[in-house]
């Protein structure tokens, strides 16, 4: 049992899955903060300041201006964090900050419930180290390595997604309990699940069908009640029985949609933030890797640039779909062997890929095509293809491009060779 | 990973704590929630506002934080009726303007007892006053 629980935590794992939390929680808190009213939330705190939890440390209820402020910031903080920028610093600022702004409106009588599992899930990893995979600072470490590099498996990035989990199924599971608790079998009974329905129902102008409907029927709403409470419980066993998510991720899903039709209570904040650490995205992406594969492009690159280097490596880590493969243009005798088609003095002056397809690209039109193959480059890929870009573009290229021959100590075509120009891009790393 | 394995102990201890002790400390809530059964009739409060003319309108949920609605705020004026008229009559004046006057209604009902989707009977007395 606790070489189980032992491995559970701390089995060596890779940053991924912690990446993608952070980037779900932070991107959650961020898109939560944002459809804060602060001015509404001022004004209830004037009209009726009963603060609860770690708000009574403050002295009076906080103007508006202080609230907003505090929402510009962790909109900010939290926006680094969730692209991994600074991800340690940034990651413990906007915890705090947001554990305010999200809970701020429990002090005004009644305690706010829907943004409660986000704040938990960022206090549980606040310690973690989340900022390894899928983040702004992987890719500057790749820039200043200038050699894309896979990051070894630890128990550090493996803790804070299982404790993630273990707080999800903690919520659900003592919500079970405390029915069982404080309303023993009574609470299974078909009158109260129906007295529960209509007491929420009544107070609502225009009540839901749904839930009138169910609660006029006693044998439903005693289904209904007996199905909730074993499904908040049955959610734990995700904890032991990993292959029991593909029933209780929709079951999330069912649970919930089901409140919010029968009874307006719209817990759509805690569906969103519950999926985020129980769903294993790297096995989800590997699969979606491996659905959609297709013969490689082959990026030609100067291995005797800097520049070129730096770059091949960050693309290599932004490539998660794995569909690039890198080449040193000044490999002559490999460019020859696969290439001959190609002229090795404009691979050095221009960036060219050889498609999957034998469809060559060069300059602007390589950029243009690592766009379409970089997930990353797919919001901006619309815009390579507006008319009249293709012109731009090329001129700009050719200005970028030119300007590092200097760098590169070039006199005409003949270009100094740096020490490591024959280092290759490792094709092992990941974002 | 010494600290990480406290952090994991200690968080694990606090929510175990949390959730069996049935204690609230935000973010460390909702465990209860819907659990206790509701009773038969149910007790909730109302508040209207007067204005110096004389017309009566119910005081609307947005002008209102949800502390001062329905059952809490029945339970914060039997608990301390001076703290939540002075919450009610400043949200009635701060979106009405003028010198108000807050009512605040009791209303009760079998929830059971129903007529189509409606309860068969309501029950409303006036519980406070607020100038």
């Amino acid at each position: 049992m606790r070489r189980r629980i032992e491995g559970f935590f701390f089995a060596p794992a890779s940053p991924v899955n912690a990446g993608v939390l952070r980037i779900g929680l932070f991107g959650a808190t961020v898109w939560f903060a944002a459809q804060e009213d602060t001015a509404r939330d001022a004004a209830a705190a004037a009209i009726n300041w009963r603060p609860t939890s770690f708000f009574r440390i403050l002295p009076a209820a906080p103007s508006d201006g202080a609230i907003r402020a505090v929402q510009i910031a962790v909109i900010v903080v939290g926006t680094l964090a969730a692209i991994g920028l600074w991800t340690r610093v940034t990651q413990r600022v906007a915890t705090p900050l947001a554990a305010f702004l999200l809970g701020f409106d429990s002090s005004f009588g009644k305690i706010n419930h829907r943004s409660m599992l986000l704040v938990l899930l960022l206090v549980a990893v606040l310690p973690a180290r989340t900022g390894d995979a899928v983040s702004v600072d992987r890719l500057m470490a790749v820039a200043r390595r200038r050699q894309a590099f896979a990051v070894e498996p630890s128990p550090a990035y493996r803790w804070p997604v299982a404790l993630a989990q273990t707080t999800i199924v903690s919520v659900y599971f003592f919500a079970g309990i405390s029915k069982l608790v404080n309303g023993g079998a009574t609470w299974f009974t078909a009158d109260a699940f129906r007295r529960f329905l209509y007491v929420r129902l009544d107070q609502l102008p225009d009540p839901p069908k749904a839930g009138l409907w169910v609660a006029a029927h006693p044998a439903v709403a005693q289904a209904a009640a007996v199905a909730s409470v074993a499904f908040e419980l049955s959610v734990a066993l995700v904890l032991v029985y990993p292959a029991l998510k593909k029933l209780i991720l929709p079951g999330l899903v069912a649970f919930h949609e089901s409140t919010r039709r029968l009874t307006r209570i719209n817990f759509t904040r805690t569906l969103l933030v519950a999926w985020i650490p129980l769903v294993d995205w790297e096995r989800l992406g590997l699969r979606v890797r491996t659905r959609f594969s297709r013969p490689k492009d082959v990026v030609l690159y100067d291995g005797g640039c800097r520049l070129c280097r730096r770059s091949a490596a960050v693309l290599a880590t932004l490539d998660v779909l794995r569909r690039l493969e890198f080449l040193n243009a000044r490999d002559a005798v490999e460019l020859a062997r696969r290439f001959p088609q190609l002229d090795p003095a404009s691979c050095l002056k221009d960036m060219h890929i050889v498609s999957g397809g034998g469809g060559i690209y060069a300059g602007f039109f390589a950029y243009r095509r690592l766009a379409s193959v970089v997930p990353l480059g797919w919001p901006m890929l619309w815009a390579l293809y507006v008319p009249g870009s293709p012109a731009l573009g090329k001129r700009l290229y050719r200005r970028v491009a030119d300007s590092r021959l200097p760098l590169l100590h070039c006199a005409g075509d003949a270009c100094e060779v740096e020490h490591h120009a024959e280092t290759p891009v490792v094709r092992t790393g990941s974002l | 990973m010494k600290l990480a394995r406290f952090w994991v102990v200690a968080f694990v201890l606090v929510i175990a704590t949390f959730g069996f002790g049935q204690l609230e400390a935000w973010p460390f809530t909702s465990w209860y929630m819907f659990s206790h059964v509701e009773p038969a009739e149910v007790h909730v409060a109302e508040a209207f506002r007067v204005a110096p003319g004389g017309a009566v309108r119910p005081l609307s949920g947005d002008l209102v934080p949800l502390g001062l609605q329905s059952h809490r705020l029945l339970a914060v004026i039997r608990r301390d009726e001076g703290g939540a008229c002075a919450g009610l009559l400043r949200a009635a004046r701060v979106h009405g303007g003028g010198d108000l006057e807050v009512r605040v209604y009791e209303k009760s009902w079998r929830v059971l007892d129903r007529t189509g989707d409606r309860p068969a009977h309501v029950e409303k007395k006036l519980l406070a006053v607020c100038r």
